[in-house]
């Protein structure tokens, strides 16, 4: 994936987030809203850059959640649109 | 999630908070302006309107049907109808562009009611730089409204129309470029550090 959409990352980082603890392939999906192709392009992004930490659970079941990385990343989009918001004006 | 991570979580929040405050006080700002705005063009076009027509239908009257003060009052009443629709038909145009911050409000209301997320932070931005849009279309009304200013003085001092318009135009066009100048440079502020952002991450 060349240029991921801001929107989607937005999305993945929240979720993950948001429920701050590993979550299920299928539960995530369903929370992010893509089809499956896509969603497993962006989970794959996100865990090439370290964001998404995947784990294997006694069941064999993947759980993925969000990594220092994530967080970080979370943060600094959040900071970003912060900034950015403060810069425009009227 | 770690410490530090919490600790992360937790300047995101409050961040998130900030954002949706900003956010609110902006668009409050946009309304009133709005609104003040909209009142002084109102009353800006209606008395220009009316002086025009009551020059222009007086004047005729005058001219058709000899001096006589009752065509005098009619112009003057005739006046004030047709300023009273030219300054309704100007409310009417502004009150459409204002439905235009709409959007800012409806998902400035979500965010307050629920826990805002930075996708909604993002659409928030989106519909921010809507709003600067409208801005910009007010900026280029400006510019007519000032190319209209430069020539009546002009002209008036001149005492040459030709001049007054060669002045008009200029200064119209002056304002309108660099209306146009700051809106380019502030969506290329916001797509280059877009960019940043995405390569950073």
């Amino acid at each position: 994936m060349e240029r991921p959409d801001l929107y989607v990352l937005a999305r993945f980082l929240d979720t993950l987030y948001q429920n701050g603890k590993r979550m299920k392939k299928t539960n995530l999906q369903n929370r992010v809203g893509l089809n499956y192709p896509r969603f497993i392009e962006y989970l794959e992004w996100m865990v090439s850059h370290s964001f998404v930490q995947p784990e294997t659970d006694e069941g064999g079941a993947e759980l993925y959640s969000l990594s220092p990385q994530g967080i970080d990343a979370h943060r600094r989009l959040v900071a970003w649109i912060r900034e950015t918001m403060k810069g425009m004006r009227i | 999630m770690t410490t530090t991570g919490e600790e992360s979580g937790q300047r995101s929040d409050q961040k998130l908070a900030d954002i949706v405050r900003d956010a609110d006080e902006y668009y409050n700002n946009l309304r009133r302006k709005h609104v003040s705005d909209t009142r002084l063009d109102v009353g800006v076009v209606s008395l220009v309107v009316w002086f025009a027509s009551f020059a222009g239908v007086g004047l005729s009257a005058l001219a058709l049907y000899g001096r006589d003060i009752r065509y005098v009052f009619v112009s003057f009443l005739v006046a004030i109808v047709i300023a009273t629709a030219a300054g309704l038909a100007t409310y009417t145009i502004r009150r459409r562009r204002g439905f235009k911050f709409a959007e800012l409000g409806v998902l400035l209301n979500k965010m307050k009611q629920g826990g805002a997320t930075s996708e909604d932070g993002l659409h928030l931005m989106d519909a921010v730089r809507q709003a600067s849009l409208v801005a910009k279309k007010r900026m280029m009304d400006s510019a007519f409204k000032y190319g209209v200013v430069a020539f009546a003085i002009v002209a008036l001092i001149g005492l040459n129309a030709a001049i007054g318009a060669l002045a008009g135009v200029i200064v119209y066009l002056y304002f309108r470029f660099e209306a146009l100048r700051g809106y380019d440079k502030e969506e290329k502020r916001y797509e280059d550090s877009k960019k940043e952002l995405l390569q950073s991450l």
